[in-house]
């Protein structure tokens, strides 16, 4: 019941994220169109607005996909050692970086709401939009990596899942 | 400041993300000099808040489209045809691919997974070994990050404060020589070792079959013309060419060769935000890491270092060329990036060194480290195509890895050479 309910909320984040990145795609390109096409008219301009709600939108894109990140057990670290080591050695390790993610997660939130506070008496130079509705991607973000990280490592570790692949709804992440 | 390389060090061998491991490490050094770490959500947000990397999701999602949109095997196939009737002419055909596919994805492993993916079994099927096949897309799938446009290029100019267009340019020469001397390469061991299986077809017939793989690989062969030309001839930034590569790649896959469905764009759409989201997190992070680098003076106490070993920028050269190999076998490359570039770039500058051509000798290095165990994404993603276990990768790549160290060394001392010709 806790799994599937954990499970729609990352379906949703995961839909949220490819709809962020179709909104930045044609805000970019209305710029380009903005740009390119009015100056064939003779009119110098540019449209900041479209650029400054882009990279809102990156920031919100990029935090929220961590955290899912962490549930389809697609970030990247090394596993140099993890391969070699025999299972309990491993469940150790695992259960030390849960605790690391979530401490750091923690903190996250700490910070994270700290500056969302600031950022209400920040705006954005274009929009006028209140800065802490970019920051507070921080906080709601870590909330969720910590919650997942945690789910997966318990989900991982005492529950017998044999097919990881079911997670893994697609390919392995890293650009590189 | 030891103490955070340390943890550094430690966090990454239980294996914690590298992106946390990152912003975890400087924290005891912030804490050292009484910083408060509200600066961590200061320096993570500012480094990420920037149009110029909004490039790096457009470039991630156009590779993708076309590797959805089946433009790969229309550039392998005109590939086959190019090189086909030369020895080891399937294995250089995977090298021409690369070049091509490099020149309109910014990564070099959605290059590795767009090639491996239909060249591997094909050479199989051609008598070369699938060790020696899979090696070959590792090694021709690095030129991914050094034809433009290329992502590590995009983070190293923001970092550096250098011109991306510039930078861009520059790695089109080191390109071209890496993927030749891998076409020479692949040459004399096909002759030698008897690989792959020679085709004999009349002047007329090639002719013809040029002319129809052309055709069928023309309208991608437009992207880097649309993407490099407009940024080159100063009509886009990086950033807009990016995105119209987007929608000339959706145009296609959906419009023109209907091989994507409107019904496929949101696993498209939610694969490429979250791929973007992985990389640009280690930016963030990475960048909270070289601020406590600076905090405590680290850059300008290792530059004085290195300065009292050498400050002859051949043997400074050299120096980087071996540090930097090493890391990029332990270390992500944007990590990398962002870490290695304010430590190094301003030693190099006072050394007389052009910080475009050091920004290229950078992240040749650190293409090199995508290829070498133990970290190296190129592996991971050929031996999964291939379903080769790494251990059995590394002796063919031998080979491979001396042709490419001989290009680094070429693409560092060649340009300082010619400078103090002419």
């Amino acid at each position: 019941m806790y799994f599937s309910v954990l499970g729609s909320v990352n379906h949703c984040v995961r839909l949220l994220i490819g709809l962020l990145l179709s909104i930045m795609c044609i805000l970019a390109l209305f710029q380009v169109i903005v740009r390119l096409g009015l100056s064939e008219l003779g009119i110098t301009t540019s449209a900041p607005w479209s650029e400054e709600l882009g990279r809102i939108m990156m920031i919100w894109m990029i935090f929220l996909g961590v955290a899912y990140a962490f549930r389809s057990g697609q970030m990247v670290a090394l596993r140099l050692l993890s391969d070699w080591l025999p299972r309990r050695i491993r469940v150790v390790m695992e259960g030390l970086v849960a605790i690391v993610v979530v401490g750091f997660a923690v903190l996250l939130i700490k910070v994270g709401v700290q500056i969302t506070e600031f950022g209400w008496l920040e705006k954005s130079p274009v929009l006028q939009i209140d800065k802490a509705y970019v920051y507070l991607a921080m906080p709601v973000s870590a909330a969720l990596m910590a919650v997942n990280a945690l789910s997966t490592f318990i989900e991982d570790t005492f529950f017998t899942r044999v097919d990881m692949s079911n997670r893994l709804d697609s390919e392995q992440g890293g650009v590189q | 400041m030891i103490i955070a390389l340390a943890l550094l060090i430690l966090l990454f061998l239980i294996g914690t993300p590298i992106a946390f491991g990152l912003g975890i490490a400087p924290l005891i050094a912030l804490e050292a000099r009484n910083i408060p770490l509200l600066i961590v959500p200061q320096i993570a947000f500012e480094a990420l808040d920037s149009f110029v990397l909004m490039a790096i999701p457009f470039f991630i999602l156009a590779g993708r489209l076309m590797q959805a949109g089946g433009v790969a095997k229309r550039l392998v196939d005109l590939a086959i045809v190019l090189t086909g009737w030369m020895r080891g002419g399937l294995a250089s055909a995977s090298v021409v691919t690369s070049m091509f596919f490099a020149t309109m994805s910014g990564s070099s492993s959605a290059t590795a997974a767009a090639v491996g993916t239909g060249l591997i079994p094909e050479m199989e099927r051609s008598r070369y070994p699938r060790p020696f096949a899979a090696a070959t897309i590792a090694a021709s799938a690095e030129l991914g990050a050094i034809i433009p446009p290329s992502v590590p290029m995009i983070v190293y100019a923001v970092v550096a404060g250098v011109s991306i267009t510039d930078l861009f340019i520059a790695g089109v020469v080191p390109g071209l020589l890496i993927g030749l001397s891998l076409i020479a390469f692949i040459y004399v061991i096909a002759m030698r070792r008897d690989y792959g299986v020679l085709t004999t077809q009349s002047v007329a017939e090639w002719a013809s079959d040029f002319r129809q793989a052309f055709k069928r690989a023309a309208l991608p062969l437009l992207i880097p013309v649309i993407v490099l030309g407009g940024i080159y001839g100063g009509i886009f930034t990086p950033t807009e060419a990016a995105v119209v590569s987007v929608f000339y790649a959706m145009v296609l896959g959906i419009g023109v060769y209907r091989t994507i469905g409107v019904g496929d764009l949101p696993k498209i759409l939610a694969d490429s935000a979250l791929t973007s989201a992985i990389v640009l997190i280690i930016v963030g992070f990475a960048s909270v890491f070289a601020y406590a680098l600076s905090i405590h003076q680290v850059p300008q106490t290792l530059a004085a270092q290195i300065i009292a070993i050498s400050s002859n920028p051949f043997v400074f050269l050299l120096m980087v060329n071996i540090v930097l190999l090493l890391v990029g076998m332990f270390i992500e490359t944007l990590a990398a990036v962002i870490v290695v570039t304010p430590i190094l770039a301003p030693i190099a500058v006072s050394l007389g060194i052009d910080p475009i051509h050091f920004g290229i000798v950078v992240i040749v290095n650190l293409a090199i480290g995508m290829v070498t165990p133990p970290v190296g994404v190129n592996l991971f993603i050929v031996s999964q195509i291939a379903d080769t276990p790494i251990e059995r990768l590394i002796k063919p790549l031998l080979g491979f890895m001396g042709v490419l160290v001989i290009d680094l060394l070429l693409i560092s001392y060649l340009p300082l050479v010619m400078g103090q010709l002419l």
